[in-house]
C-alpha cells in the first residue's frame, strides 16, 4: 500500500520525525553522500524527496532546489533556510514531468520504495530523464533491502555501507 | 481497453504503471493507430483505449504513451467529469478527469470519444428518446478538436439491435468488450487489459555463463534483475567452476525461483559447447548472453528487444560498450580510432557504426563490431546451427559473421550500453579488493543472521523443545484440556506456562 499524503503530513508534523539532525548514523551517511558527489562545479541542482532539507542544505551548486510531497516538511525546511541559493517546494514527484528546467546534478534519497512509488519506477525514469541534462550526474541513495531498480544511465560508482540496521546503496550515474 | 493506471492496483480495473509500461513495450512490433485508421483485417493494427476517463490516465499513462509515441482514444462519460467515482461503491476512490485535464490529454495525442452522459446499461433499453439523449454530445463544435466524438463505447460493453441502430446515426463506429465481433464496425470487441496481460508472444532469455567468475557474478545478476524490462528467464550457466559461482547462483535462484535457473556442467566443456548447451535449455524467442564479468545498463534488455520488436527483418541488435576495469585504458587504445569515443570517470566508450551507414559484411571482415552480448532471434541461431569452434576467430565473431552471410540484418540499439570489464587474469583470481563481491557478502551475512534469529525463535515455540514439554506434561495437559478446552490450552502452551 502506498502511504497517503495525510499520513505523510502527520509524520512530518514534527520537524525532524526521523531524528536525522543529531543521529551519528545520519551525519555519517550525509558525509558519505557529499563526499561521493563528483568534484565539479554544478549550476542547477535538484534534490528529490528532500524532506526537511537535511541533505539539501549542504549540497554544492549555484541554484539548489528541493522538492518533497509533504507540505509540513517543506515548511520546516523553509523555516531553517538562510541560504538564498536554496529554494524548497511542495511537489509530487509525478508532477515533475511538467517541469521544463534542466539540472546538471540530481540527488534522490530514500524515494524509490514501494511505500512511496508503488510499481512506477519506469515512469520515474522517464521523468528524471526529462530533467537531467546530457552528461549530468545523478546520485541515488536507498536502503538496499527496499530498493529494487536501477537508473538507465552509466553507473560509474557504487558504495554499500551499513546504515542503522540496514545497508545503504549509494549509486552515482552519468547521463 | 484500460480504465485506471496507477502506481498500485487495488482491483482488476487498475493496471500498475510498470505493467502498463511493459505492455506498451510489448506493442513494439505492432502498429498503434487511431480508431479512424483501424483495419480489423490488419493483424498488426492495435488501438489503445481508456474508458472513464480517469485523472490518473493524465498523470501516469500519458507520459508513458508519449515516450512510446502511441496515439490513444479516450471514451468519456460527461456527467462525471471532474468528480469522484463515489457512485461506484465497489471500486476504490478515483477522480475523473476534468475538462482542462481532458484538453491536456488531447494535446498529448488522445482523441475524445463518447461513452454516454451517465453510463447506463443499454442492454435492455428500448426507449429511443432516452438512448438519443445519452448519445448526444453536449459540447459545442470546436470545444474539442475536429477528430473528436466519431466513435462510441457501449457502457459495460452491452447493447441491443435498437441501440446499435441509434449509434449508427450518431457515430462512425462503436466498440464493445466481448458481446461484439472482430469485424463489425459498430460492435468491435476489445480486450480488457489487466496486470497479467501479455501483448506479445516474444519472450526473452538471458544467459549468464560463468567459469570461475564468481567474484563478479552477483554484480552481473543484479544488473539483469534491475532491468526496466526484466527478461522472461535468466539462466546461470556454470561451466564447472571451482569458485563461489554455484553458491552465488543458488542464492539468487532461491530468491527468484520462477525467474532464475542454474545448471553446472560436471566437467569443463569450454565456451562453444557450453554456450550451445545453455541455449538448448532456454525457451525465449530472443536470446542474449551476459558475460559474468560484465554488466548491462538497466535499459539494455528493453532497448535491444525494442529493435527486434520493431524491425522484423533484423536478426541481431548490437550496442556500443564501455570499457572499465584495470586494463580498460589499454584495451581502449587498441580499438580503431574511429570507434574511440568518450573517456571519463574510469569508463572508456567504444562507439560502433550504425549498420545503415556501412557495408556490414565488408566492415565485419575487417574486424568484429558486434559484441558477444548482442541480442538475437532464436531463428537466427537455428539457421546458423549454433556456435561453432574456430581456430581463426572468437566464437561470437564467427557466429555473427555467419549470421550476416545467411542474410540476417543487424541494427544498433542506441541509448543503452554494455559495461565491458577489462581485468587482468591476475585480478580475476584475486578476490580481495572487489567491492561488489564484498557488498554481496555483507548483505548475505545480514540475511543469514536474520534467518538464524528466526530459526532460534521457531525452535523455542515448537519443534523439539515443544514436543519434549508436551510429553513431560502430558497428563497435566489432558486435565487442562478437559477443564478449559483445547484453544486455551494451546495459548498457555505458546506462552510456555506449563
Amino acid at each position: 500500500m502506498i502511504q497517503s499524503k495525510a499520513e505523510l503530513e502527520d509524520w512530518y508534523g514534527t520537524g525532524d520525525p526521523w531524528g536525522y539532525v543529531h543521529d551519528p548514523e545520519d551525519i555519517k551517511r550525509k558525509d558519505i553522500l557529499l563526499n561521493e558527489i563528483p568534484d565539479q562545479a554544478f549550476q542547477n541542482v535538484l534534490d528529490i524527496g528532500c524532506g526537511n532539507g537535511f541533505i539539501t542544505q549542504s549540497l554544492p551548486g549555484e541554484m539548489i532546489h528541493g522538492i518533497d510531497l509533504s507540505g509540513n516538511a517543506i515548511a520546516y525546511a523553509n523555516l531553517n533556510n538562510q541560504n538564498p541559493k536554496i529554494t524548497y517546494e511542495e511537489k509530487d514527484i509525478f508532477e515533475l514531468y511538467h517541469t521544463t528546467q534542466q539540472f546538471d546534478l540530481i540527488v534522490i534519497t530514500g524515494v524509490l520504495y514501494s511505500q512511496y512509488i508503488g510499481e512506477s519506477s519506469n515512469l520515474i525514469f522517464i521523468i528524471i530523464d526529462r530533467l537531467l541534462q546530457k552528461g549530468g550526474i545523478l546520485v541515488a541513495v536507498h536502503i538496499d533491502e527496499w530498493y529494487t531498480c536501477r537508473f538507465p544511465y552509466n553507473l560509474f560508482k557504487e558504495n554499500v555501507y551499513p546504515y542503522k540496521s540496514y545497508f545503504h546503496r549509494l549509486e552515482v550515474y552519468q547521463k | 481497453m484500460y480504465h485506471k493506471i496507477a502506481p498500485d492496483s487495488p482491483s482488476m480495473w487498475w493496471v500498475t504503471v510498470n505493467n502498463f509500461y511493459r505492455q506498451m513495450f510489448e506493442l513494439g512490433n505492432k502498429q498503434v493507430v487511431y480508431l479512424d485508421d483501424y483495419d480489423p483485417k490488419n493483424k498488426n493494427h492495435v488501438v489503445i483505449t481508456f474508458d472513464g476517463v480517469y485523472k490518473n490516465i493524465l498523470t501516469y499513462a500519458a507520459p508513458v504513451l508519449e515516450k512510446f509515441g502511441y496515439p490513444f482514444e479516450l471514451f468519456i462519460t460527461s456527467d462525471y467529469l471532474g468528480q469522484a467515482n463515489e457512485f461506484d461503491t465497489v471500486e476504490p476512490p478515483a477522480d475523473f478527469a476534468s475538462i482542462t485535464e481532458l484538453l491536456l490529454l488531447q494535446q498529448r495525442g488522445g482523441r475524445m470519444q463518447w461513452h454516454t452522459k451517465s453510463h447506463p446499461d443499454l442492454k435492455n433499453e428500448l426507449n429511443t428518446d432516452l438512448i438519443d439523449n445519452e448519445l448526444s454530445i453536449p459540447y459545442e463544435k470546436g470545444y474539442f478538436d475536429d477528430n473528436s466524438f466519431k466513435w462510441f463505447a457501449y457502457p459495460y460493453g452491452n447493447f441491443n439491435d435498437g441501440v446499435v441502430d441509434r449509434v449508427k446515426k450518431h457515430f462512425n463506429g462503436a466498440v464493445s468488450c466481448n458481446q461484439g465481433s472482430d469485424t463489425d464496425f459498430f460492435k468491435l470487441n476489445r480486450l480488457t487489459v489487466t496486470n497479467e496481460t501479455r501483448l506479445s508472444k516474444e519472450t526473452i532469455s538471458c544467459i549468464i555463463p560463468s567459469y570461475n567468475y564468481g567474484q563478479f557474478l552477483s554484480e552481473a545478476i543484479e544488473s539483469v534483475l534491475r532491468q526496466t524490462i526484466v527478461p522472461d528467464e535468466i539462466i546461470i550457466a556454470d561451466d564447472c567452476s571451482t569458485d563461489m559461482t554455484g553458491e552465488i547462483a543458488m542464492y539468487y535462484k532461491k530468491k527468484h525461483p520462477k525467474l532464475i535457473s542454474y545448471f553446472k556442467n560436471t566437467e569443463n566443456m569450454g565456451i562453444v559447447p557450453h554456450f550451445n548447451k545453455a541455449i538448448s535449455l532456454s525457451a525465449g524467442s530472443y536470446i542474449v548472453f551476459l558475460g559474468a564479468d560484465n554488466c548491462f545498463q538497466s535499459n539494455y534488455i528493453e532497448e535491444c528487444a525494442s529493435v527486434l520488436n520493431q524491425y522484423s527483418d533484423v536478426g541481431i541488435a548490437y550496442t556500443d560498450f564501455l570499457l572499465f576495469g584495470s586494463r580498460a585504458k589499454k584495451m581502449y587504445a587498441e580499438f580503431k580510432p574511429e570507434y574511440q569515443s568518450v573517456v571519463g570517470h574510469d569508463f572508456f566508450k567504444i562507439e560502433f557504426p550504425e549498420a545503415e551507414d556501412i557495408d556490414v559484411m565488408e566492415r565485419l571482415k575487417q574486424g568484429n563490431f558486434i559484441h558477444g552480448s548482442s541480442m538475437y532471434r532464436r531463428s537466427c541461431y537455428e539457421k546458423i546451427g549454433g556456435y561453432k569452434s574456430s581456430t581463426e576467430e572468437p566464437e561470437d565473431y564467427n557466429f555473427f559473421l555467419s549470421a550476416v552471410k545467411n542474410g540476417f540484418k543487424v541494427k544498433k540499439a542506441n541509448n543503452t550500453i554494455l559495461q565491458y570489464r577489462q581485468h587482468s587474469l591476475d585480478q580475476a583470481n584475486h578476490s580481495f579488493g572487489n567491492q561488489k563481491l564484498v557488498n554481496f557478502y555483507k548483505i548475505r551475512v545480514k540475511e543469514l543472521e536474520a534467518e538464524l534469529a528466526f530459526l532460534r525463535k521457531y525452535k523455542i515455540v515448537s519443534g523439539i523443545s515443544f514436543g519434549f514439554k508436551v510429553k513431560q506434561n502430558f497428563k497435566k495437559l489432558l486435565v487442562h484440556i478437559k477443564k478449559n478446552g483445547i484453544n486455551k490450552t494451546i495459548d498457555k502452551l505458546l506462552k510456555r506456562q506449563f
